[in-house]
Order: structure tokens, then sequence, then C-alpha cells
């Protein structure tokens, strides 16, 4: 490797180090995802337990999981010139400097291989203490398979990715080759699990026979976990030593090939997609790829309002302009919910509590605020320096700039909450409560949202800010659910009036967590 | 045989030659067919409108694009090592390393260019270009012209026989304008070839050896500021681009 390439990463990983140390909270963080990451499969134990595959036999089922839908399918991405992430300062300050286009390449690659290191301590520590494997046949695994492993793989992306002289048609000849292989492997798995019933066993008779075993690349990589794992049989000696033999001439052959750096202007046109991506990210705004535009429609709206009324406004217009409906799809999937939620309980329809209507709203938009995130669009406001002309308070621009969100988790709130109150005949009120619950609810996320991990969290690091609003969400969320509860159960207040206390309680907090972020929002810098 | 070697001297004079380059994005032309050449120890502009093909020529010249045509630096393919060991890029959208400092950024150039790392260079470079107080920065820290600045000092400290800046002038402060401004002309005294692409004509009239028209990927013409008596930038840009210049 270039002398180059190994002083930036001697200096990135001692500059890192430093900035952990001048953030403690942040080496907090990232001790936390690796300890996270290390204990998940003993968090997985109890399920690995009930399955019967706390052995060997089951580290060798699990790991072949692993390796055919896991490890495959991403080198895929390769021929298409992705999946390796190249930015915009390798492109200005890498591809342009005397370094083989092939060692560029191995440089891109060896850049999440931190990731890849995480996942391999996870499973050194699962195969001892859950799996029950000797520490010396882990040992000896880990390190020949890493070795083998990284040779075969980095060296057939190098040649699927940097390779100038394989066709386009050879290329998808190859691709649609491996989607055929994972399915008529899945195939085979779905058909053993009918004919035998669900059971481990029924996928090991799959995983576990000689011509899955004898399949080049995946199949012989296994084989040498089997080899390993559980001793010597025929077929995996000789699959094993195919294995062994494919990842040296893999190795041959990408060193050998021919690369002048054609895939740089792919590489380059990736790095100015995920620069753009990556900012999206960072506002919070969905990931997705494309690089089809999206049309304008015409509308004939003018911006009404004053002051921070404008926001609100603003973001209708180009809402109109930018979709053809006000709903979207992603809206309608609500009434699915709604409907889906009025099948399941059809044998209730007479003599649902109110209580259980009430708390099924509420848990659904918890769930829904949690693991769904909101449109971030206030973000965008708040990025922009014309907001902080606007001559009004900060809390009226940041409630304008929410405002959107708000709307649209009221159409959803209708949605869920209409079809289940009319098929169980709930009362208006209940029904209006939870409605403005729903919305009051995912508001109190959105802005716990904003304080805990937009604003707090650009001084404790994302990673532990996302944990703190998830831990802190929870509990408000988790709060006025008991208090009403205490209150309908053993002080026997009045059901509807618990729920107005609900109410009452997201309105007060909404309000609290609205006052604090919006005086932390004064300046620009808040969010940077 | 007296041609032979005519042709030969010719040649080496040269330390750019770019031959029917041909660049297309999916079924738009960005440059069409253009050959020239660079003279060794010259200041070479590259003149033209936005989208007249600038940023293509150099990103080509510096191997970041496949393209047709032939491309050499110092007699050699422009993608090979050899040829890349003399050239060094400036490009128009600066980004750094965000875990390397400012000081490390130069360090790793000069170790990527196998060169021996002097540090009164970097220190002098730093000087120049008013970072010696930034130099501990990581690059996620810089400003946009920071990052300019820190370019310019990266391309400058392996040396090159040619140093390709994409309109390097944007977002410089005036003090660093006026000390690009003398580093070029300090290159072209030492015998390095520059070529900077710009639409600021006024930034590099008096820099200029040779200019390069362009306009939508086209070559408008070539010439040498010898030559042009007392016609400057401004006159020949828009005589040649046709851009009104009212």
């Amino acid at each position: 490797m270039s002398s180059g390439i190994l002083y930036l990463y001697k200096r990135s990983v001692i500059n890192t180090i430093k900035l952990i140390f001048r953030k403690p909270l942040k080496m907090f963080g990232l001790l936390f995802m690796v300890v996270y990451f290390t204990a998940l499969p003993f968090m997985m134990k109890s399920m690995i337990v009930q399955f019967e595959l706390a052995n060997p036999a089951g580290f060798v089922t699990m790991g072949s999981f692993v390796l055919v839908y896991l490890s495959l399918p991403p080198m895929l991405s390769y021929f298409k010139r992705k999946g390796v992430i190249f930015r915009q300062s390798d492109i200005n300050l890498v591809f342009t400097t005397p370094l083989s286009p092939k060692r560029v390449l191995i440089y891109g690659m060896f850049k999440s291989a931190y990731m890849s290191f995480v996942f391999q301590l996870a499973i050194f520590v699962a195969a001892i203490f859950i799996f029950k494997i000797s520490p010396l046949i882990v040992f000896l695994y880990s390190f020949t398979d890493m070795i083998l492993s990284t040779a075969s793989s980095y060296s057939l992306a190098t040649l699927m990715y940097a390779s100038e002289n394989i066709s386009v048609k050879a290329k998808n000849m190859i691709k649609y080759s491996v989607y055929a292989l994972l399915g008529i492997i899945s195939g085979a798995i779905l058909l053993s699990v009918y004919q035998n019933g669900l059971s481990v066993s029924s996928i090991q008779l799959v995983i576990k026979s000689p011509l899955f075993l004898l399949i080049p690349f995946i199949g012989w990589q296994i084989s040498y976990m089997n080899l390993i794992i559980l001793g010597p049989t025929m077929i995996n000696v000789v699959a094993s030593l195919l294995y062994i033999l494919m990842a040296i001439s893999l190795f041959y052959v990408a060193k050998k090939m021919k690369c002048s750096g054609d895939y740089y202007e792919d590489a380059l046109s990736f790095a100015t997609d995920y620069e753009v991506l990556i900012k999206r990210n960072n506002n919070g705004e969905a990931l997705r790829f494309s690089s089809k535009k999206k049309a304008i429609h015409n509308t004939k709206s003018i911006l009404q309002g004053n002051k921070a009324q404008v926001i609100f406004s603003r973001q209708l217009l180009t809402h109109r302009r930018q979709f053809k409906f006000f709903i979207r799809f992603f809206d309608i999937i609500h009434l699915g919910i709604g409907f889906l939620l009025l099948f399941i309980i059809h044998d209730e329809f007479n003599n649902m509590d109110p209580m259980i209507f009430f708390y099924t709203i509420m848990g659904i938009s918890i769930y829904l605020s949690t693991f769904f995130a909101a449109l971030n669009n206030w973000r965008k406001e708040f990025d922009n320096y014309s907001l902080y002309l606007i001559p009004a308070s900060n809390m009226s621009k940041l409630f304008y700039a929410t405002l959107f969100e708000h709307l649209t988790s009221l159409i959803r709130a209708i949605f869920i909450v209409l079809p289940l109150a009319i098929g169980t005949q709930m009362p208006i009120i209940i029904t209006i409560l939870a409605i403005i619950v729903f919305v009051l609810m995912r508001a109190m996320i959105i802005y716990g949202g904003i304080l805990f991990k937009d604003i707090v969290g650009n001084a404790i690091g994302q990673t532990l800010a996302s944990l703190l609003t998830m831990v802190i969400n929870m509990i408000l969320s988790l709060i006025p659910m008991g208090l009403s509860l205490l209150m309908i159960v053993f002080l026997e207040v009045n059901s509807t009036l618990a729920f107005i206390f609900v109410v009452f309680y997201c309105l007060l907090i909404n309000w609290f967590i609205l006052l604090i972020s919006a005086n932390k929002l004064g300046h620009i810098e808040a969010l940077i | 045989m007296t041609n032979l070697i005519l042709f030969s001297e010719c040649e080496e004079i040269y330390m750019l030659k770019v031959y029917d380059l041909t660049k297309k994005y999916r079924k738009v032309i960005a440059v069409d067919n253009v050959s020239f050449n660079v003279e060794k120890g010259s200041v070479t502009v590259l003149l033209g409108p936005n989208g007249a093909g600038k940023s293509t020529i150099i990103k080509s010249v510096t191997g970041l694009l496949r393209y047709k045509g032939s491309i050499l630096v110092n007699d050699l393919d422009n993608k090979s090592i050899e040829a890349k060991k003399c050239l060094s890029y400036v490009p128009e959208v600066p980004a750094m390393f965000p875990l390397l400092n400012v000081r490390e950024h130069l360090i790793y150039f000069l170790k990527a260019y196998e060169k021996e790392i002097d540090e009164d260079k970097i220190n002098d470079l730093l000087e120049r270009f008013d970072l010696s107080d930034k130099q501990d920065k990581l690059g996620n820290e810089l400003s946009k012209g920071m990052m300019q600045k820190v370019s310019i000092c990266c391309a400058l400290i392996v040396d090159p026989e040619l140093i390709v800046l994409d309109e390097p002038m944007v977002g410089l402060d005036p003090k660093a304008i006026k000390e690009l401004k003398k580093v070029v002309l300090q290159l072209r005294n030492n015998n390095k070839t520059v070529l900077i692409s710009t639409h600021m004509l006024e930034m590099v009239e008096s820099l200029w050896d040779h200019v390069i028209l362009m306009n939508s990927g086209k070559l408008l013409g070539n010439y040498a500021k010898d030559e042009m008596g007392d016609k400057d930038l401004e006159y020949l840009y828009f005589e040649n681009t046709g851009v009104d210049h009212e």
C-alpha cells in the first residue's frame, strides 16, 4: 500500500482518538455501539436456545445463512460500480495523485473494513460463549477465514468493479446467475420446510447437502466453515481446497488485471450523489438514490399569512407544486392500517371498551412516530438564512415550520381512527380525543427529536443523541398512559376525563419542549 | 531526416498534448473533437463561458473521466502513474479529508508523490497563504475559502511539472488571489507549466502566455500573447465567443 494512504489511515485513526477524548460523550456513544453489537448475540440467546441452535452445528447453520443472504448480494453492487464509498475528498486528493487505480479501490473498500471487524468480533464472542465452540477452533477459523475471505472477496470486488475488459453483457449474466442461485437456494429451503415442517433440521437438510456445499464461491466458503468447526468430511475437504485455490487464483488474476482507472468517472458521479445524500441525511430527510427529476406542477396559489405564517404557507405551496395530490401514498397506508385494525378486532365490534380503543390509538401513534421519522421540513427552514430575518418569535417560527407535519399527522390520525371508530360505534367525543392525542403524541416525538437529537445532539454526538431521544420520548409518551390508567383504575375517574387529562398533558409537554427548543434556535449555528 | 529531427525537437516543447478529445455525457457532447498543446514553462488559460467544456477538459486531463482521443502529459499517457507524478490539480470544488489537519494534508501529498518531507517548504507555503495559525485545524473545520487555499498548497508542495487549476480564484480572499498570481508567475519563471481554467478575465489578464478559447464544447481559437499585440483577453473573449459585451 502507498505510504500516502498509510499515512492517511494512521493520522485519521490518531485524530479520531483525539476527537473522542475531546468529546467524552462521543466516546461513550461509540463504546456503547461496540458493546451493543458484541452483546447482540446474547440478546438473541433465548431464541437461539429455543431453536436448538446453541451448538457448533447451529453456528454453522446461522453462519451459512449470513454468508448466503448478507454477504452475497452486496457483491452485486460492485458490478454497477456502487458499493465502494468514495467521497469528494477522495476524488480530489486520492484519484489525481500517482496511485494505481487498483490501490485506490482497495483504499475505498478498506474504509468500511471496521464494520466487518466489529461484526467479526461479535461472531467471535458468540461462537465461544453461545455456540460453545473451543476458543482455539474459533481463533483458527476467524484468522484463516479472514485471510481467505478478504483475499477472495476483495479480489472479486476489484475484478467486478475495476475491470475494463468484462463486457456489460457478461456482467449482467453473472449478476442474473447470482440472483438465480439465490432464488434456487431459497426455493430449496422453502421446499424442504414445506415437506418436512418448519424446523431448523429442514433448513439444515439443504445447507448441509453435498450439492449446496459444492456451489462455487459461496458453497466452498461454507464448506470451509464446516471443515474447521465440525470436522472433515470428504465433501467439505474437497470444497475447502477449492475455496483456498479460488482465493489464490482470484488474488492472482486481480493483481494481473489491467486497470487504468475507467471507474473513476462512475466513482466521481457516485461521490457527487453521495455528498448530496449525506447532506440530506444530516437534515433528517429520507435516504434514496434517484436520478429522476421531479416534475413541477403549475399552481396559481399565492403565499398567504404574515410573519412566521409564511413559512407554513410556503411549505404548502411547495407541496402543491411537487405533488399532484395533497394526500400521499404513505397517508393512504394509514387508512390501510385503520382497516387492518378493524379486521383484527371484528369479533369485538359491539363491546369494545373506549379505554382499549384509546390506548390502542396512543400505542400506534408512539410506534409509528418512533420507527417512521417525520418529514423534518422544519430543519430545511432553519438551515435557511432568511428564516432568521423574519420579524417573529423563535417559538412561532418553529411552530409554523412544523405545522405542515402536524397537518400530515392529522390526516393520518383520521385515516387510522375513523374506520375503527365507525366499526366499533365509538362515541364521537372519544373518537375526537383519540385523533387529537394521535397528533399531539406525534408532535411530542417531533419536538423531542428537535431538542434532544438536533440541538443537544450537536454537543454529545448523534449516536448517543439518538439513543437519548428514543429513551426520553418513550418516557414522555408512557407517562400520560400510566397516569391516566391510574386515574381510571385507582381513582375511578371517568375515562373521558382521564383522556382529556392526556390531551392537556401532551399540550403542556409540547409547549414546554417547543419553548426550550425555540430558545436554542435563535441563530443558524445552533444546528451546525 | 532533418524533418524528423525538427519534428522531434518541436514535440518536446510541449508539456501537455490533447488530441481529438471528445467527451459525451449520454447524448450531450460536452467536448467536441478538441486538440491543443500546452508549451512547457508557459501559463495557458482555458477560457470560455459557463458550459463551454473547460472543466470537462480539466477533468479529462487529470484522468478523472473516460473520453475519446488522446492526452499526453510530458509525452506519457495521462492515466499512467508516471504522468501523474508530473501533474497536480486544484479542483473547482475543494474538499478535504475530514480527519486530517491542514499540515497533515501537505505531508500526505508529499508521501503520495513519494517526495521528501520538507518542513521548511511546508511552513513557507502555509505562511504565504495565511494558513500557519490554521495548520492544526481538521479538514471538516475549514471554510470553503480555507479549503481552496489548502488545495492550492497541496498542489504546489509536490513541485509538479504541470499544475492544473480549475477556477482557482473562486472563494479566495484578495491577499490569497495576489499570492496565487505571484506563485503562478514564479512557477513560469522556474520553467513549470500552468494550465488555468477560468471565466474571470481580469484575474488572469496579467498571467497568460497562451489562451485557449472554448464555447459549447468546441475550440474557438488558440492564441499566444506575443502575437496579439495590444489585444487583451477581454477583446479576444468577446470577439470569439460572440457573447454580447454590452
